[in-house]
């Protein structure tokens, strides 16, 4: 059984469909990616998934569990975890924060236990603990201290993406985690995503412009058009099919006629 | 040395104000413009069970803290929706209907003649009648309140309010239930205000609905303000600055025409060199942007 599946999902905005009848489904373990121009309602999708946006027909389900209607604070704790386009870390809080705040199940979180329980009972042991071992995996333990404003763009993608590690979630949904950055902070990140999936047995839901990136690292594709799905497959047999050359240009000529 | 206990037993009242305010701005990100609504449920919750009912002052402050607190969080579950400019006018609007049946609703609160002959508090036959006494039990209050609002934030709960204080959208996509803890933190910040609004009421002895009106909320946005949020000892140095400094104007000899338009000129300068110079308050921790 799949992991995640989209059940023929539609979302409207206001008379444009963003999202046309999609489904496909993301098998456990693997990296799957959403690939598809600009517009082509990738995004969409991930608001779907994780209840920022409701669904206007069809279903999501996730281990079999329908997610339609449910809020969306309740998604993560069921073991979807996202990562937003722009790192969006809390500017404030140090990095070792940004993680802890993540970890969920902690008794301190209820402000009576904060106050009542005695001294040291919500000093977090254990879930400071695991935003350790999340820190030294993405290599920014000597930044713990740091308020998190004060990193590089990189480093907040990285935190980024160790506070969804944090949550504890199964299937983690990354929105563009690499776009902008250098080289060698793309590759860091790549290596992230696989190891996360070939030792730390995830599953990864993948939006990414980087052709490399998705070649390189993704053992399934879904291409999107215009909100709806017009191939999928291993990397290998969607690389040169001429759809997704068409998808690309097609779009690109009908871009250029518009602006002649 | 009356007086200045007077105003010392002031000072302590609004630090608490300050204080609890600010787990709501500067820490929940919630700006509010009723802080004075939680303050006067608390006063007339305990003014009326006690003088009304005869009830033991302290179960009428228990009482008020549990009014207040509860109307707390049904206003910040309805004001929820409101982001920003829109909250802070929600929070007036709220404080506005709320003095209005302070005002008006005369046959449970006497109306805008107030309740007078409010009594000191006695617990196990120790009365609390003498101004030292009552200092002394308005400042065990206020240092168990700032004790319960450091422990407050410096806990996960503390965390998280922060951290949905700087960007809510990550939070709830981190799976915190962002509704709750915003509703929670002005819970708490109400039944703490209602705490020392029931014990302003048993020290002063006479309440009004026109020391819980709008300008009184404004007053206590101000010292959050001026102290800076995020920072309790901003709250005391804020409420020390805003209850001295009119006290002190008196004694430069103005005519009293001329001294309350002065106080005002004072504080609205006080507020713009504020904003322009310091926008984070004299110790606090964030900007306000």
């Amino acid at each position: 059984m799949a992991l995640l599946e989209v059940r023929d999902g539609v979302k409207d905005f206001e008379g444009l469909r963003a999202v046309n009848h999609v489904s496909f489904s993301v098998e456990e373990g693997k990296i799957t990616s959403l690939i598809g121009p600009n517009g082509a309602g990738k995004t969409t999708i991930f608001n779907l998934i994780s209840g920022l946006l409701p669904l206007d027909s069809g279903e999501i389900l996730y281990r079999g569990r329908k997610l339609n209607g449910m809020p969306p604070h309740r998604i993560p704790t069921l073991g979807i975890g996202r990562m937003l386009q722009d790192p969006r870390v809390f500017r404030h809080l140090t990095v070792l924060e940004n993680i802890l705040v993540a970890v969920p199940g902690q008794r301190g979180e209820n402000p009576l236990h904060a106050i009542f329980a005695p001294r040291g009972s919500h000093r977090d042991g254990p879930a400071v603990e695991r935003a350790q071992e999340i820190l030294r995996f993405i290599e920014l333990e000597k930044r713990a201290e740091v308020l998190a404003h004060d990193l590089s763009f990189g480093e907040q993608r990285l935190l980024s993406f160790g506070r969804v590690l944090a949550t504890g979630a199964e299937l983690l949904l990354l929105d563009e985690p690499t776009v902008g950055l250098d080289g060698s902070m793309v590759n860091r990140l790549s290596d992230l995503f696989q190891k996360t999936v070939a030792q730390g047995g995830k599953t990864i839901l993948l939006i990414e412009h980087n052709m490399e990136v998705v070649m390189g690292i993704s053992d399934y594709l879904v291409v999107l058009v215009e909100g709806g799905v017009i191939l999928e497959g291993p990397p290998e047999a969607v690389r040169n099919h001429p759809e997704l050359l068409k998808a690309y240009l097609g779009t690109a000529h009908a871009a250029e006629r518009r602006w002649s | 040395m009356a007086y200045l206990l007077h105003l010392l037993t002031l000072i302590v009242i609004y630090s608490v104000l300050g204080a609890s305010l600010n787990l709501m701005v500067g820490y929940a990100g919630l700006l509010s413009l009723a802080h004075a609504v939680f303050y006067g449920i608390g006063a007339y919750t305990s003014a009326l069970l006690v003088t009304k009912l005869g009830v033991n002052p302290f179960l009428g402050l228990g009482a008020a803290v549990t009014v207040a607190a509860l109307v707390a969080a049904l206003a910040a579950a309805l004001f929820l929706r409101f982001r920003d400019d829109y909250f802070i006018l929600a929070t007036m609007g709220l404080q506005i209907i709320t003095h209005g049946i302070f005002h008006n609703w005369v046959s449970l609160t006497n109306g805008p003649f107030g309740i007078y002959g409010i009594p000191r508090p006695t617990l196990a036959g120790l009365p609390f009648t003498s101004n030292w006494s009552y200092f002394g039990l308005t400042l065990l209050a206020a240092v168990v309140i700032l004790w319960a609002l450091h422990r407050l934030v410096e806990s996960p709960f503390g965390r998280t309010l922060r951290a949905i204080r700087d960007d809510e959208v990550p939070a709830l996509i981190l799976g915190k239930n962002v509704g709750l803890y915003k509703v929670l933190a002005s819970a708490a910040a109400g039944g703490m205000a209602a705490l020392i609004g029931g014990l302003y009421a048993h020290y002063i002895r006479y309440i009004g609905p026109d020391s819980f009106a709008l300008g009184e909320s404004i007053f206590i946005f101000t010292i959050v303000i001026i102290g800076g949020s995020g920072n309790w000892w901003g709250s005391i140095l804020g409420a020390a600055i805003l209850i001295l400094l009119p006290e002190g104007l008196r004694f430069v000899g103005l005519p009293s025409a001329v001294a309350g338009p002065v106080q005002q000129m004072i504080f609205g300068l006080l507020l713009m060199g504020l904003m322009l110079y310091r926008p984070q308050g004299f110790v606090g921790r964030y900007r306000f942007e």
